[in-house]
């Protein structure tokens, strides 16, 4: 018989990624694990690395729209956003009221499609064999058809310009619309009823990968992942951008801040962007849909700095702009929310079961374009 | 024994090996065209008519794949594991009867016989495990051991309870017992019990643990490729069909139809009605594997020995009690249907105690303040 | 929130000791302070009980002529208002302070910004590369000397160590 106290053993390196199903593209975390419990993690970015803010630097305002659209590429129109609303603010440039209308509704479609993203990738994490994916992607597909309408592109649209929108909304917008949400109401109410309350649904998430409100805000944590920890922070009620202070709308808070939590705000999340789009769309005025100067394409923002944030589907996306008046930026900063989120990674996975730091991660809901940019 | 026995030997092992084939090739098409209308799509529809030869473009696809094995891997063990988890699941087949009078070779013990050997296939998953020479095979090949040596214990005593009433191991006599009820009436415990566990003991969702796509990548299998993948993935739907199987013969009284098959075509009568049964209980599992999520592996062992190893041993008694002092059947009826009211009951305590609802809030926005 | 001339003043007053200068980026005021004393005048704005700034939303470096500057964008969740401070580092001598004891959130911006600048964050638990492979010759990509066009060619020989033995893995 060998005593207990000699027996010895060791901790074990399990590396995760950067090709695994389950990281969401290019992500690697290391993983010391002892049995099946994660004893450290230690993740590592930057295999999506395409040096965007460097880019930047070199092309010109209406170009950098384009590289804006693959950051955050599936809230392509989110991201578009926050770069022209920096490049306004230092213009201080006034944006045609039917532009902002048009904006907002497709930001929050965008929004919708995003959190369907998740939904569908969240279930195949949590070991459901692909339907909630084909539920998600269902509702994703209607959402991208109308945008494929309106830009003629379903992913990297490049629609918004410094000043407005490139086009007028195709004939019959409002109407389509309408029945879309008709639809995605359903839609959202099915994924709801499929997961939300099953009960190994809840046992694999709820008090899983916990963080406090106080942990997630000194991470710097935001969007969904925040909100679940009961932080009552939204950048459209925060800093209202655009016309985000007409609508009538509720935020979903989490209590607990575990996976559970970040799953369902993200589902009311949903139900919110609809109603927010149907309030637009009634509200929508008729007008010109861009600034003269979006139509020349003379951007030229004079000699200064600003920081410009909105709220993305994934939470704070910011972005620090540097003018020398010149018609290329002098320095962009692109604060990604997926990577400011990545960084309580370690925090909410230490701890845990192996199986859990594949749903935590989920439940982030990381796009590794803009951790990595 | 004579040329004549060995012919007949030789002759019913091959068409059974033949049938099971063509089951376990039919099972990956229909579980495929079940699960995409389940997602609403089609599932597969570019070979051949409804992409009925989708199966066979999978197999001479994996035929033709390079076998490939790992550097360092333990080449004798990394070859010879997936015959060892392979030839169980066939053998097995030796002594499930599929009608009265089809069968290869009857045994009096038969349902020992099969699950004994079907535990067998643990020894191949580890040797897999282990030979890999990676960590994600090593995790899935620890895992799978853990899971299958617990889940054998519940599907072991949930059968004794059935064994118990049949008076025999012998699957042509527990069938031919069940001619008046069959025996999910009398054991609906132990019906859900061996139903349940033995999910767990051939690794479907939600006990795909091992095999973990979105964790371990599929566990064991991680390096395998080629043939040798494609026998792990062959026994995996072989036993899936042998628990289909199974569930029929012990608690959905076999090949018995509504009416007594007699006369000439009284086999194909039952093959018919076997078949149909055993096909309904595999649609079953098909559909948990699409709507259901994974349990986390502490989950899964405390389920196995907290709730399901509990029951089981209480239905055991419970049969005994009934059986020993002749109580009417109706008897057992209602003390099964007690014990799951009460299990019932202490689910859903426990769930009112974990529903996360009540606590969460919304902030109502109007007009781009915060008012409640 | 307080209407910018408000909080300009808040900031005077609080900053005062601090030797800092005053201006404005569009809509929010910014506070520069000498680079040696930012972790304090981090913490302070952390902690001040009118200002509360919790929330670190953003940590950029930018290059200019003759310095580096570190702009830390700063806002308060509980208060609902947001200022930018800032602190410039020489050319020659590219050190600045770590505020990750103040935010941890500022971990990952400190690292990209010392890999892609060449800033040294002083007291930064470490600081290894972050989105570039550690085998990453040294330079700063995102200085503005760093050329765009150049490429230049991976292979066995300016790379020798990336030519492993086959032994799979």
């Amino acid at each position: 018989m060998v005593a207990e106290a000699d027996l010895q053993t060791v901790d074990m390196l399990l590396n995760m990624g950067p090709q695994h199903p389950s990281t969401h593209g290019v992500f690697r975390i290391v993983l010391t694990i002892d049995g099946e419990r994660i004893v450290d993690a230690e993740p590592h970015i930057g295999y999506l690395h395409r040096g965007t803010e460097k880019l930047c630097e070199r092309e010109n305002y209406r170009q950098i729209i384009t590289l804006f659209d693959r950051l955050d590429y599936v809230a392509n129109f989110n991201n578009e956003l926050v770069f022209v609303m920096a490049a306004e603010k230092l213009m201080g440039l006034e944006v045609p009221e039917r532009a902002q209308f048009i904006r907002v509704i497709l930001a929050e479609l965008n929004r919708i499609s995003s959190h369907m993203l998740f939904y569908g990738a969240f279930g195949t994490d949590i070991g459901v064999l692909a339907t909630p994916f084909m539920y998600g992607f269902r509702e994703r597909e209607r959402i991208q058809q109308l945008f494929e309408a309106v830009t003629g592109a379903r992913m990297m649209h490049s629609y918004f310009r410094v000043g407005g929108v490139a086009d007028d909304l195709p004939d019959g917008f409002t109407a389509h619309t309408r029945a879309l949400l008709d639809e995605l109401k359903r839609g959202v109410q099915e994924c709801d009823r499929l997961l939300t309350y099953n009960e190994i649904f809840l046992e694999r998430t709820v008090n899983v990968g916990a963080i406090t409100g106080e942990e997630a805000i000194d991470f710097g944590v935001s969007g969904p992942v925040l909100r679940a920890s009961g932080v009552p922070m939204d950048v459209r009620v925060a800093e209202p951008y655009l016309v985000y202070d007409r609508f009538d709308y509720e935020i979903p808070l989490g209590k607990n801040g575990d996976c559970w939590d970040r799953f369902w705000v993200r589902i009311e999340e949903m139900r919110q962007s609809i109603a927010i789009v149907e309030q637009a769309l009634a509200m929508m005025p008729e007008g010109p849909f861009q600034a003269p100067v979006a139509k020349f394409g003379f951007v030229r923002p004079p000699r200064g700095d600003t920081y410009a944030r909105a709220e993305n589907p994934r939470g704070d996306f910011g972005v620090y702009l540097v003018s020398q008046g010149e018609n290329t930026p002098y320095r962009v900063k692109i604060r990604g929310p997926s990577f400011c989120n990545l960084m309580a990674l370690k925090r909410m996975t230490v701890g845990h079961y192996i199986a859990d730091a594949v749903v935590i991660l989920g439940s982030l809901d990381i796009v590794l374009g803009e951790v990595d940019r | 024994m004579t040329w004549a026995d060995v012919g007949w030997l030789v002759l019913s092992v091959g068409l059974f090996l033949g049938f099971i084939s063509f089951v376990v090739l039919f099972l990956t098409y229909a579980e495929r065209k079940f699960i995409g209308r389940i997602q609403q799509r089609l599932g597969p529809m570019r070979t051949g008519p409804f992409g009925l030869l989708q199966p066979v473009a999978d197999a001479i696809k994996l035929l033709s794949k390079e076998d490939l094995v790992p550097g360092r891997a333990d080449r004798f063990l990394f070859w010879i594991a997936p015959l060892i988890v392979f030839v169980p699941a066939i053998v097995i087949w030796v002594s499930i009867p599929f009608t009265r009078d089809i069968v290869i070779e009857n045994l009096e013990l038969g349902i020992f016989f099969v699950l004994a050997v079907m535990g067998l296939s643990i020894a191949g998953i580890l040797m897999a495990g282990w030979s890999s020479f990676n960590k994600y095979a090593m995790l899935g090949a620890v895992r799978a051991a853990a899971q299958l040596i617990s889940y054998e214990l519940p599907l072991l005593v949930a059968v004794l309870g059935v064994v118990m009433i049949a008076g025999s191991l012998d699957l042509q006599v527990i069938v031919a017992e069940q001619n008046t009820v069959w025996y999910i009436v009398l054991q609906p415990v132990a019906f859900l019990l061996f139903f349940t566990a033995g999910l767990a003991e051939v690794g479907r969702t939600p006990f795909d643990i091992p095999m973990a796509e979105s964790e371990l990548i599929g566990g064991p299998f991680v390096e395998y490729s080629g043939m040798h993948w494609s026998m792990f993935f062959m026994a995996e739907y072989a036993n899936t069909f042998a628990i289909a199987v199974l569930t029929t013969l012990l608690f959905l009284g076999g090949w018995r139809g509504p009416a007594p098959a007699t006369g000439w075509g009284q086999d194909v009568m039952m093959a018919f009605w076997f078949l149909t049964k055993a096909s309904a209980v595999i649609l079953v599992i098909f559909w948990i594997r699409a709507t259901i999520p994974r349990l986390r592996i502490d989950q899964l062992m405390s389920l196995a020995w907290k709730v399901l190893l509990p029951l089981a041993f209480a239905n055991l008694v419970m049969t005994a009690f009934y059986l020993f002092y002749g109580w009417p059947d109706w008897s057992i009826v209602l003390l099964s249907l007690g014990l799951l009211m009460a299990t019932v009951y202490g689910y859903y305590v426990r769930r009112r105690s974990r529903l996360p609802r009540p606590v969460t809030v919304k902030l109502r926005v109007r007009q781009g303040r915060i008012v409640g | 929130m307080l209407p910018d001339a408000d909080m300009e003043r808040l900031l005077r007053e609080i900053f005062a000791p601090f030797d800092a200068e005053f201006a404005y980026a569009v809509d929010e005021v910014t506070v520069t302070v000498p680079r040696e004393r930012i972790a304090e005048a981090c913490r302070v704005a952390k902690e001040h009980p009118r200002l509360r700034m919790d929330y670190l939303r953003c940590l950029a470096v930018t290059e200019y002529d003759d310095r580096y500057q570190v702009v830390y964008m700063l806002y308060s969740i509980a208060l609902g208002h947001k200022a930018m401070l800032k602190a410039d580092a020489p050319k020659d001598d590219p050190v600045i302070p770590s505020v990750v004891s103040v935010w941890s959130g500022a971990d990952w911006h400190e690292r990209e910004g010392a890999e892609l600048f060449g800033v040294t964050f002083s007291g930064h638990p470490k600081l290894e590369h972050l989105l570039l492979f550690d085998e990453f010759d040294g330079k700063y990509p995102l200085r503005k000397d760093y050329p765009f066009e150049e490429t230049s060619e991976w292979s066995a020989e300016t790379h020798p160590q990336w030519e492993t033995p086959g032994d799979g893995r």
